[in-house]
């Protein structure tokens, strides 16, 4: 079952992220997928797989953008490896942790992305990404994920059980 | 040992991850980025990007006619259908019209231009909020290459970024990364225009006792190598001038609605 849904987001994710969420954009600015789907995959299944659909996320987005390789790769992996230290730390999830949490990855992806931009083909302002593009992005993702744990919660909590062996009584 | 080693794993993966990111961070895969995987990744992709775009127009008519139908009484529901049916068909003539009049218009600007261009549909835009990029549908196999000018009969899009065999990443104009050498129409000032954070355009090394008021009309300049001379850019929305500035900051509004992007011309050779 999981693979079927590693494979389906391999195959889907660009088309998504490219036409519907292109489509829900508020003043230019597009939710992350990537992020919120990696938040929920670190949550239930760790870490590893975390780091590894983060990598192939990653690496897809790197490679149907116009920017430099390297960007996403490097952030996501990142983003999912956090999200599988939280999905482990933590038992009790609900949907304000749910915000904090998608607020606070989708900054430091925010960050991280800057720095490579910055790094490989500059033109950026920090203070002036900061305002237009990393927090904008960062409450967008995290009003979405929040939405999205509401509708799914309890479908999340039985997988994340699952995943550690342990059942919804 | 390996106890310790095993507690530490998902670090030593994570660690292994970031080498093997920073080798393909190399300026040869940066020029080229994995051309193997590219090649086989992008058809797949694409092939499902072209799917669902169309999955997505199904579904957006089905719903539509669905709602419809169920508003509407039993006795009155094959007198309903065929309005509906007529509504659509309307819908979609009207569609064929105004994509006909588009396309007339691209065609006629293709033809009056002493340059060479190939039409191009946007099948996508870009993933991340860094770029401000557009897929369209043409690539090496059409004869497009990196830094080729991409316009509209209104003005400048921006120019290609990269190419795989049948898509091209097209930097727009609004990108913080995009130059484009302009002029301004009325005093011939010269400078460069580029995006902002913001998404908007500006027009950068204009000094300050350079000649520059709102409204005026901006093209290209003709001097780097994408854009033959005098095609619009846009028109000054604000100038502004400080003392302690070397430079005017000067915004421009395009003449180009970039969220309304539908087809495109890429120039591939310009005459000189």
């Amino acid at each position: 079952m999981k693979l079927i849904w590693y494979l389906l987001i391999l195959f889907f994710f660009v088309p998504v992220q490219s036409l519907l969420m292109t489509s829900i954009s508020l003043n230019g600015i597009q939710p992350d997928l990537g992020v919120i789907l990696l938040f929920f995959i670190g949550l239930i299944y760790g870490e590893m797989d975390g780091i590894l659909l983060g990598s192939i996320i990653g690496f897809l987005m790197d490679l149907f953008s116009g920017g430099p390789l390297g960007a996403n790769l490097v952030s996501k992996t990142l983003i999912g490896w956090v999200s599988g230290m939280i999905g482990r730390t933590l038992l009790n999830v609900n949907a304000f942790f749910t915000l904090g949490s998608v607020f606070g990855l989708s900054l430091l992806h925010g960050l991280l992305s800057f720095l490579f931009v910055s790094l490989i083909t500059g033109g950026w302002a920090f203070w002036a990404s900061v305002r237009w593009v990393i927090v904008p992005e960062a409450f967008y993702d995290a009003v979405l994920a929040a939405m999205l744990y509401l509708l799914t919660s309890r479908s999340i909590e039985a997988a994340r059980l699952k995943s550690q062996g342990l059942s919804l009584s | 040992m390996f106890r310790s080693l095993v507690n530490y794993r998902h670090l030593i993966v994570l660690v292994l991850f970031t080498t093997l990111i920073i080798f393909l961070l190399s300026p040869e895969l940066q020029h080229r980025p994995l051309l193997i995987v590219e090649r086989p990744a992008g058809y797949l992709v694409i092939f499902f990007q072209r799917g669902l775009s169309a999955v997505a127009e199904g579904i957006s008519h089905g719903w539509s006619h669905y709602i419809a139908l169920s508003r509407v009484y039993e006795q009155n529901q094959r007198m309903g259908t065929v309005i509906e049916q007529l509504k659509i068909e309307n819908t979609q003539l009207r569609e064929t019209v105004i994509a006909n009049d588009r396309l007339t218009e691209l065609l006629g600007f293709k033809q009056g231009s002493p340059f060479r261009m190939t039409a191009a549909e946007v099948i996508g835009r870009d993933l991340s909020n860094w770029y401000r990029t557009i897929m369209i549908n043409k690539g090496e196999k059409d004869g497009l290459s990196s830094d080729m000018g991409v316009v509209t009969p209104s003005g400048v899009v921006g120019r290609i970024v990269k190419t795989a065999a049948t898509y091209s990443h097209v930097l727009l104009l609004v990108d913080p990364n995009s130059a484009v050498a302009a002029l301004i129409q009325r005093s011939r000032e010269e400078g460069i225009v580029a995006g902002t954070e913001k998404g908007l355009a500006q027009m950068k090394y204009l000094s300050t006792i350079a000649d520059v008021e709102v409204g005026d009309l901006v093209l290209t300049s003709g001097l780097a190598g994408s854009f033959p001379k005098g095609l619009p850019i846009g028109k000054v929305s604000r100038a502004e001038k400080k003392e302690t500035d070397l430079t005017q900051q000067v915004e421009i509004i395009p003449a180009v609605d970039f969220s309304r992007l539908e087809e495109v011309l890429v120039i591939t050779s310009i005459p000189f």
